[in-house]
């Protein structure tokens, strides 16, 4: 193992990573056409459309909150990776999820999470939905998840790493 | 109560479904790859199984309810427990607190066997009355 200035190399072969994590390879992010707009040390924000297919009443164009939670799991889990500056497995615990506003399908929105703390290999997160155009508070959340639970690294999901 | 295909995006979506057994409703969804977090894992992605939960549960308060009132999800509290598999994950409702305003469900979810949970929750919902 060579000892060497690695660390512009390793954060841009994370960034690289961070973009290919939302890329269309995902079925579930690319059906919410996840994309991250910032990544800084463990806090991060990306947009996303509320598909209709979270529609839960015909012809209603509302959203099923599950959709924010599915968003907000993954961000979330985005931000330990964005701390972390890795792939590493990582498992959630618990999430919380309080429902603002009511969203309707086709909602363009932002979500923003900071992973504001570590113990040990606990995790806890926070963060919040909004909508892109005018800012309106949809959601808010809280996370704690399980950092190098068992399991293969994400980085491993990346194309042409690995098998 | 089946509801048609084409009716419900949500439902179609999960594959979701209800079966009434011993005066209790178990609701299930039937997993495909589109809902998995960790490809590697074939793990259910955590707000796909959120999603179900609060779903099934919303479900149950239509049925308690049979008012039609409109019920609006105040917030959800999951608890994961167990990797959940792209297996069928079934889920039992127990309504804690039912009032005019506001109703506080349980949720414990399984796949094989009910006496493993791999996930349980708690969701509050606002009732409205109309007047």
């Amino acid at each position: 193992m060579t000892v060497e200035k690695a660390i512009p190399a390793a954060h841009f072969e994370w960034l690289e990573g961070a973009q290919e994590f939302f890329s269309n390879a995902h079925p579930l992010f690319s059906r919410l056409d996840m994309k991250p707009v910032q990544i800084g040390d463990g806090d991060v924000c990306v947009t996303a459309t509320l598909n209709g297919l979270f529609e839960y009443h015909a012809n209603s164009q509302r959203a099923h909150g599950g959709a924010l939670t599915i968003l907000l799991d993954t961000v979330f889990g985005f931000a330990i990776f964005a701390q972390l500056r890795n792939f590493q497995s990582i498992a959630t615990i618990n999430l919380r999820t309080d429902y603002i506003s009511p969203a309707s399908t086709g909602l363009k929105v932002k979500c923003s999470a900071q992973c504001y703390a570590r113990r040990d290999n606990i995790a806890y997160v926070r963060g919040e939905i909004r909508e892109a155009e005018n800012d309106l508070l949809v959601a808010t959340a809280t996370g704690a998840f399980m950092v190098g639970s068992r399991g293969p690294d994400f980085k491993t999901l990346q194309p042409g790493a690995g098998s | 109560m089946t509801v048609a295909i084409g009716e419900n995006p949500l439902e179609n979506w999960l594959g979701f479904s209800s079966l009434e057994e011993d005066n209790e409703r178990v609701y299930s969804i039937t997993p495909t790859d589109e809902h998995i977090g960790n490809p590697l894992l074939r793990a259910l992605h955590g707000g796909v199984v959120a999603t179900f939960l609060e779903y099934a549960a919303y479900r149950e308060l239509q049925y308690i309810l049979d008012s039609g009132a409109p019920i609006e999800a105040v917030n959800i509290n999951v608890d994961y427990l167990k990797s959940v598999k792209t297996r069928k994950l079934y889920a039992t409702i127990r309504i804690a607190k039912l009032g005019r305003r506001l109703a506080v469900a349980d949720v414990h979810a399984w796949q094989e066997d009910a006496c493993v949970p791999v996930a349980k929750a708690v969701c509050s919902f606002s009732i409205s009355n109309g007047a």
